[in-house]
């Protein structure tokens, strides 16, 4: 591997994401509804220091639940269909470059510029609450950016991978929507669902809501912010009895096995099918 | 330069080239010829490293395209019939991509990327995006993004695309002076350009290779009569007559009538019939504006090799 055609890629993709209309848009509604969430975290308590980072990152956990799997099943389902239907895949894969240093490439970068744009909304959050609240639980606000970002990049493997199958941008971003509403609202009801109909128990519970990574993040976000999943009920607490503090580790590890077998199924695609 | 060697490629059980056969010297422009589906973009995809073939060899400056890919790539500047293009780059920003990935080197890079832009004409619009460019405009990046490594291979699939005349003729201009330094596969509808531009010929159709030699020979081998055009002032019906009367013609045709007639003359093959031709119009009074033999055209000899069942 030629660590300077990743690098290469990476910059390109860069480059093409600061003038990407969606990348756009989303930077801008990730930035504005987390600054209005934070704002109404505040509101009555701020002046007074007693909100500080654990009221708004309760409140930014459904916000990154609803945004955050969204703006990286799109971003990673246009990539690669987008670049094959304007023929740019197959150009690049027929370059001095191999498909792995291509598909490293466009992760970094496309990995990159989303995490830009989450850090761009945390940290505009983050000065607003740290002026306006005091600096109180700020390692819980902290945590909640680590698993987002960790999120993210699980969420941008999987439309990726998505985008590995599809010949047209367009069936691509259809595709990472279904995933997203089922990711979103079915993975809760089928687990309930699942639960009552096959009788789980508590610890089958926990390993099959794991496996949807936006579960996996709600567990690791609640768990940072308040040291116990009580609100989770029976299946938080197990969790925490049966883990404790690895369990921060299981979930980062969790999300990491999406990451990386996402990549490499995507890999084995191209392999198979090239940019046609 | 380029060697095909029994080239076969199947798209599940239908034979997109089969046994494709055909040499490119250095320095040479090769036109590549044949109708819709007869195989020229599959193989210059091959050869381009774009895709595998199923069978069969090629290599390109010595390097084998399967074996040794990375190396055919180096050498080979590809511009598809739709170019490759990054619309929300600037052309500098792609261009410098272009090179980077083709690995100029990083002191020749600026140089390598101000030439091509001069070769190109696309000085006024560097700075700008390329989804703003006009479609002429962005050709023309397609064809910089082809030539910024300086390849020794170019293989260009309708250059000349969505230009205007002036731009023709000048991409026409760049690409002859192309030959010697660069070896060149041309693949293009416009067959007037091929017999512009190239010195050898290459014609494929439904797979396979139907002819390979120079515009000049190919007419030779396909004409089944000598051809002479006349241009005569004088009755039209009477010259006619007797132009037929002469020894040897086996057709006359008239092409047009505007105050004179011209008239084109199939002859009987390798029998020179000029000098009667002449004796004929002279002996009557009339006056003899033009005499010349005509050659197949490469369309009539494309068409030929194409549309025979």
């Amino acid at each position: 591997m030629d660590i300077n055609n990743v690098l290469l890629i990476t910059w390109k993709e860069i480059l093409n994401a600061r003038r990407n209309r969606w990348f756009i848009l989303y930077t801008i509604v990730f930035a504005l509804l987390s600054l209005a969430l934070s704002w109404l975290g505040l509101a009555g308590v701020g002046n007074y220091n007693l909100a500080g980072f654990g009221k708004t990152t309760a409140s930014l956990i459904n916000l990154i639940l609803l945004i955050v799997p969204l703006m990286g099943l799109t971003l990673g389902a246009i990539s690669l269909a987008g670049e094959r239907e304007k023929g740019t895949l197959l150009y690049l894969l027929a370059q001095p470059v191999s498909p792995f240093e291509v598909l490293l490439g466009k992760f970094l970068g496309i990995g990159a510029a989303l995490l830009a744009a989450l850090l761009i909304g945390f940290g505009l959050s983050g000065y607003l609450i740290a002026l306006r609240g005091g600096m109180t639980q700020i390692g819980s606000y902290l945590s909640l950016i680590g698993f987002t970002l960790l999120l993210a990049l699980a969420t941008l493997g999987i439309g990726l991978l998505i985008s590995s199958f599809m010949k047209k941008a367009e069936s691509a971003v259809g595709m990472a929507l279904f995933l997203w509403l089922f990711f979103v609202f079915f993975g809760d009801l089928g687990l309930i669902g699942s639960t009552l109909f096959f009788k789980l128990d508590i610890q089958q519970v926990l390993y099959i809501s794991l496996i949807n990574p936006l579960q996996a993040f709600k567990l690791g976000a609640l768990m940072s912010m308040r040291a116990n999943l009580e609100v989770l009920g029976p299946v938080g607490l197990y969790a925490m009895r049966t883990f404790g503090a690895q369990l921060a580790i299981l979930i980062s590890a969790v999300l990491g096995v999406w990451i990386f077998s996402s990549f490499v199924v995507t890999y084995a695609v191209i392999q198979k099918k090239g940019g046609l | 330069m380029i060697r095909v060697e029994n080239l076969t490629r199947y798209y599940g059980n239908f034979p997109a080239i089969e046994d494709v056969t055909f040499d490119v010297d250095k320095g040479e422009i090769l036109g590549f010829l044949g109708p819709n589906g007869a195989g020229k973009s599959t193989t210059m995809r091959i050869l381009t490293c774009y895709m595998p073939a199923t069978s069969g060899k090629a290599t390109v400056a010595g390097f084998d395209v399967f074996e040794q890919s990375m190396e055919v790539r180096k050498r080979i500047g590809y511009l598809p019939e739709h170019p490759p293009l990054y619309p929300d780059l600037t052309v500098d920003t792609y261009l410098d991509f272009v090179a980077k990935i083709k690995g100029v080197p990083a002191q020749e890079r600026k140089k390598a990327i101000d030439d091509v832009i001069d070769r190109v004409g696309l000085q006024d619009v560097r700075n700008r995006t390329i989804r703003k460019l006009s479609k002429g405009f962005k050709q023309r990046v397609g064809l910089a993004q082809a030539l910024v490594h300086d390849p020794e291979v170019l293989i260009l699939d309708e250059p000349t695309v969505g230009l205007d005349p002036k731009q023709i003729i000048e991409v026409r201009e760049l690409i002859k002076s192309l030959a010697g330094r660069h070896t060149v596969i041309l693949s293009t509808h416009i067959l007037p350009e091929v017999s512009m531009t190239c010195q050898r010929v290459v014609i494929i159709d439904k797979g396979r290779v139907v002819a390979e030699d120079t515009p000049e020979n190919l007419s030779a081998k396909v004409k089944s009569t000598e051809r002479i055009l006349v241009e005569v002032e004088g009755p039209q019906d009477e010259v006619k007559q007797k132009l037929t009367s002469v020894p040897g013609v086996k057709n006359v045709s008239l092409e047009n009538a505007n105050g004179t007639a011209r008239f084109v003359i199939d002859s009987e093959l390798d029998k020179d019939i000029r000098k009667d031709l002449a004796n004929t119009v002279v002996s009557q009074g009339w006056g003899l504006l033009e005499l010349r033999p005509m050659d197949v055209s490469l369309e009539e000899v494309f068409l030929r090799l194409t549309t025979k069942e």
